[in-house]
């Protein structure tokens, strides 16, 4: 479809299996590492022991716009990380299932192993990255403010918005909880659960002052919502962090295959043209 | 005000996305329907295992019929969720995972099985004892008893009683959406995402489910006053 | 386990225990306003004759609708139907007792009607005004009598201000997944919200029960359920 070369799983495997099996002699225990190792060299713990055998790839996702969420009129599947995590599924020769969870259910359902992939956008954070291996990453991005349009000559610049008198909706779970705080100390915070935009629901309604997300999330929900929405100095998004998928802590050699996967599909531009594609479809 | 007060009423919206919107209350449906049949067998055997002649049978069925009676339905839906595939992996020592469905119906059984213990417990107490007695005086067995002598009783008696749990039961379905099932508060959510008017959405499924529980409660009202002309009740 | 209990829930007690007190302080205000909306509506449904319909709609709006339903559909709707409630706590206020007040009418209606009207008469008769009949006769014995039934509404209102946290109003569920979204550690920091609550609402279910049952024994109301 794209006349890019794909290569087949074998090769992707090999080189793996090459990779972790060099992990485990490391570590220590080369007679226990050896036994739990496959006849293919593959760990049996690993993600990709299950590639080998052919089961479904189970990605969990949050709904986040742009990124991964639903058409609301036909309940289909779309999104940047959507097309790519399809993408990896057809390298992989694998069928792939999608689950549902909350961002604030992304982390601990990865813990207990509910999916072998977090496929929505996850950006880094320390604490995350203490109980996850984040991948590659695939993509880095900044964070935009929102404010009512009403505000909109109150806040010119990012720093007008560290005042006490200012209140940030953040989504409850989404990184945003935990950063915003760290950089604006003097202003309140508030978490709305549920999926991510609904935090920008007290903005509209006057509740809170500002409404956080990523930069390209921003620009899109902003479009949308001309009426009364307005981005905080948009040229100059702040705390830019990578964004990418996130899997269980500690399966090397699953990691290893997706940062080798993630670094070819950044160097033959496939996420640069999905992210085109839909920041162009969206704003 | 006004001008939001049509908006609010207006609710083509709402008729626009009425395919998926009927999808999402189906869910809410299946959820009740899984979650009213556990919390049956639960009760029946909490409610029989209360009247036990063992004491610490029945210190233990209270004992969970206060508990699921005391703790909150949400509180209840984020532990089962959350904790227990945790805590069953490692008692299990294998990956252990519960779909949302799973979790909400489950927590849910339990949850409204404290409160219908209660009810199973009144409707057996209410059986005379001397029906009891006359049935042994004949040489029935314990369990032909239970089956052919207090159960129908019982059941006659606790119907309308349990049909009103169940219609508490099918509002506690609304918040399922908070762990990603899709039913049909979740439905309007994804679309108030979308369209960013909150106004004729949430107007229109409070709108649907007050009218579904009225027509169930003026349903349960009609069979129970059928049931009392009969004596059944 | 236990090492995980001591380094998440007992440093984060004071921060869990302030969200209980934002539950009780919701709890008890939405309690407060449900009294007064369900007195009025169970009034007027029994004898305004003309605007009786309005309550009996009201009654059943607000026994029909799920609670999670009404407090989005407060929090997101009326600001911009009717200007307020201008705070997520006077949502998720006036969204508990909305709930909680339908159901009460409906116990203060049927409490006024299973007293004997020969009460009634009586008051009239010995020269006493509708207004003192209803304060003098009437209310204490609905309450009394209704003690229990609202009582366990109290317990119903705890349980549903659970939900209250989805409309980011800090109460202890709210900071208690705040925690797990912060360590990723849910089994400790959630078995122990849920024994808070469970806690909380024996507590007062036993504590109301006690008064009520004082001040029934007290006026003679002991035998009746």
């Amino acid at each position: 479809m794209d006349g890019k070369l794909h290569l087949g799983r074998r090769d992707f495997l090999t080189g793996a299996a090459a990779i972790g099996a060099g992990i485990a002699a490391v570590g220590g225990h080369p007679r226990e590492a050896v036994a739990q190792i496959l006849d293919t060299g593959i760990d049996a713990k690993s993600v990709l022991a299950k590639v080998k055998k052919g089961e479904a790839l189970q990605v969990g996702y949050a709904q986040t716009p742009a990124w991964f969420y639903k058409d609301p009129k036909t309940g289909e599947l779309l999104g940047i990380y959507k097309d790519l995590a399809d993408i990896l599924a057809k390298d992989l020769e694998m069928k792939v299932s999608y689950q549902e969870v909350t961002f604030a259910n992304a982390t601990v359902g990865l813990r207990k192993g509910d999916y072998d992939l977090f496929g929505s956008s996850l950006v880094y954070t320390v604490p995350r990255g203490l109980v996850c291996n984040y991948i590659g990453p695939l993509w880095s991005k900044g964070s935009l403010a929102i404010v009512h349009k009403d505000d909109a000559k109150k806040f010119k610049t990012i720093a007008d918005l560290n005042r006490p008198d200012v209140t940030f909706s953040v989504n409850a779970g989404a990184s945003e909880e935990q950063r915003m705080p760290l950089l604006f100390p003097k202003a309140k915070m508030m978490a709305v659960a549920g999926q991510q935009a609904m935090a920008a629901e007290p903005v509209r309604t006057r509740r809170a002052t500002v409404y956080v997300t990523g930069d390209s999330d921003a620009m899109a929900f902003a479009r949308r919502n001309s009426s009364w929405a307005n981005i905080v100095d948009e040229k100059h998004p702040f705390d830019k962090r990578p964004n990418t998928w996130v899997i269980r802590y500690g399966d090397a050699p699953w990691k290893n295959f997706l940062d080798m996967w993630s670094a070819y599909v950044i160097a033959n531009g496939q996420v640069q043209r999905l992210y085109d594609e839909y920041i162009a479809k969206l704003t | 005000m006004l001008g939001s007060l049509r908006e609010s009423l207006d609710l083509t919206l709402f008729w626009e996305y009425r395919a998926i919107l009927l999808r999402g209350l189906l869910e809410n449906v299946y959820i009740f329907l899984g979650g009213a049949m556990l919390a049956m067998i639960l009760a029946f055997a909490i409610g029989v295992a209360r009247l036990s002649r063992r004491w610490t049978v029945r210190v233990l069925s209270t004992g969970y019929a206060e508990l699921f009676r005391n703790t909150p339905e949400y509180v209840l839906l984020i532990w089962v969720y959350y904790v227990l595939p945790v805590i069953f992996s490692r008692l299990l020592a294998t990956r252990f995972n519960f779909s949302p469905y799973a979790a909400a119906i489950l927590a849910l059984g339990a949850s409204y099985s404290g409160f219908m213990s209660e009810t199973v417990r009144a409707g057996i107490l209410s059986v005379p004892r001397e029906h009891t007695e006359a049935a042994m005086s004949l040489g029935m067995s314990k369990w032909m008893i239970m089956r052919r002598i207090i159960a129908p009783q019982a059941i006659r008696r606790m119907l309308p009683e349990a049909l009103n749990q169940f219609v508490s039961l099918f509002k506690a379905t609304t918040f399922v959406s908070l762990i990603a099932v899709e039913d049909l508060m979740y439905k309007v959510s994804m679309i108030t995402v979308h369209e960013m008017r909150p106004l004729p959405l949430y107007t229109g499924a409070a709108l649907v489910y007050c009218a579904i529980i009225v027509a169930a409660a003026q349903l349960i009202q009609h069979l129970s006053d059928r049931w009392r002309r009969r004596g059944w009740a | 386990m236990l090492d995980n209990f001591n380094h998440l829930v007992l440093p984060n007690i004071n921060l869990l225990l302030r969200g209980l007190s934002v539950t009780a302080y919701v709890c008890f205000f939405a309690f407060l306003l449900a009294i007064a909306l369900g007195s009025v509506a169970c009034l007027v449904r029994l004898y305004v004759p003309f605007i009786r319909v309005v309550a009996i709609g009201y009654i059943e709006f607000c026994r029909a609708t799920p609670i999670f339903v009404q407090l989005l559909w407060v929090n997101y709707v009326w600001p911009e139907l009717f200007g307020f409630p201008k705070t997520v706590v006077g949502a998720g206020i006036i969204a508990l007792a909305l709930q909680s007040s339908g159901y009460l009418a409906e116990t203060f209606r049927s409490g006024i009607e299973g007293l004997s009207k020969g009460q009634r008469d009586a008051g009239l008769a010995v020269g006493m005004t509708n207004l003192q009949i209803m304060r003098r006769i009437v209310m204490p014995q609905v309450v009394l009598v209704m003690a229990p039934s609202i009582v366990n509404q109290m317990t119903v209102v705890i349980k549903s201000s659970t939900l209250v946290s989805v409309i980011a109003i800090p109460d202890l569920m709210y900071e208690a997944l705040k925690l797990v979204n912060t360590w990723f550690e849910p089994i400790e920091i959630l078995t122990s919200t849920a024994l808070m609550y469970i806690v909380a609402i024996f507590l007062i279910s036993i504590l109301a029960k006690r008064v009520s049952d004082h001040f029934r024994s007290k006026f003679g109301l002991a035998g009746l359920v």
